[in-house]
């Protein structure tokens, strides 16, 4: 039996259709699992059992101001 | 860190002696100073970095650093803050010449590379600075002695330069390398590049037919690396059919 099969050119155009479709909303969904890991990194009870400086340019002023230096922790929120 | 050390009141105590910075990579652009780890050069989680006021890493990088008890937070702190009394001497009293040269040093071994070189041998001079750094200088300055004509010999090596190229950049390493050991200067044996310095200083003492120094390279490499090193035998053999000079 011979079989027809669609030109490859109409796999790649349902493959756009379909990220088009439902690429923005997956983006979203995870921009807001981020920003949810984020809020709950920031809850944490290290950040607020001391008064961390989310700046840079901010933590450096302080620095100049006391003579003191920077310790800087660097740490995520999108990965445990 | 952040269920432990973070929490404990030695932690929360010792933030008196430092500002504390928090940066959270969170892959929201939004979010502040998402772009450290990059401008740091970091790759892992967690860090912690020791910085100056300008946002200079002064510690916490190479070797990496945890501030996980009393002992490693004080082990950080101790490293940095003769760097911190040596600016505050010097902005109270400019004319403090040996603080500043002090301090010229220890910010100058911390970026050896951008250093300005004139600037460090001037420090050197000054009295009363601690030998110590003076030492740790010129072990520095001897690196970046040999590295000026090694490293270009290195990386066209490593990119595949052509023949002749290569060749030229090897002789310019191996006369680097062999008037180092001729005028009394080497590279430390902790040093990554200690192996390829002491066989370009023989290469270059045998092309310049200079037995002394050959005879002092392959002694101090045999020392180092032993008798049945891959290189020793072939050197032994050169070293050999050299002519003995007549002094």
């Amino acid at each position: 039996m011979i079989t027809h099969h669609p030109p490859r050119a109409v796999h790649v155009l349902i493959a756009f259709i379909l990220l088009w479709l439902g690429g923005p909303q997956t983006a979203t969904a995870l921009d807001e699992t981020l920003e949810q890991n984020y809020t709950e990194k920031l809850k944490k009870p290290f950040v607020s059992a001391i008064s961390w400086e989310s700046s840079l340019e901010k933590a450096k002023q302080q620095s100049a101001e006391k003579n003191l230096p920077i310790i800087a922790y660097f740490t995520r929120s999108y990965a445990p | 860190m952040e269920g432990g050390p973070l929490l404990t009141d030695w932690w929360k105590k010792s933030t008196k002696r430092f500002v504390p910075y928090l940066n959270i990579s969170a892959r929201l652009p939004e979010k502040p100073d998402q772009q450290m780890m990059t401008q740091f050069g970091l790759r892992g989680f967690p860090t912690f970095l020791i910085l100056d006021s300008e946002g200079q890493i002064l510690f916490g990088k190479e070797p990496y650093w945890r501030p996980d008890s009393p002992e490693n937070l004080e082990a950080g702190l101790a490293e940095v803050e003769t760097i911190f009394r040596l600016k505050k001497r010097v902005s109270e009293n400019p004319e403090d010449k040996l603080s500043k040269a002090h301090l010229t040093l220890i910010l100058g071994l911390l970026n050896p590379d951008q250093c300005s070189v004139a600037e460090m041998e001037a420090a050197c001079k000054v009295e009363g600075v601690p030998a110590e750094v003076v030492g740790r200088w010129l072990r520095e300055r001897s690196r970046i002695r040999f590295l000026e004509a090694f490293g270009p010999y290195r990386n066209a090596f490593s990119t595949g330069a052509e023949k002749e190229e290569l060749a030229r950049l090897r002789k310019a390493a191996m006369e680097r390398a062999f008037t180092m050991v001729r005028d009394g200067d080497s590279i430390g044996e902790d040093d990554p590049d200690f192996r390829a310095f002491w066989v370009l200083a023989f290469d270059g003492a045998m092309e310049a037919k200079d037995r002394r120094v050959a005879t002092r390279c392959l002694k101090t490499y045999t020392d180092v690396f032993g008798v049945a090193d891959r290189f020793v035998k072939g050197m032994k053999e050169r070293l050999a059919e050299l002519p003995v000079q007549v002094e």
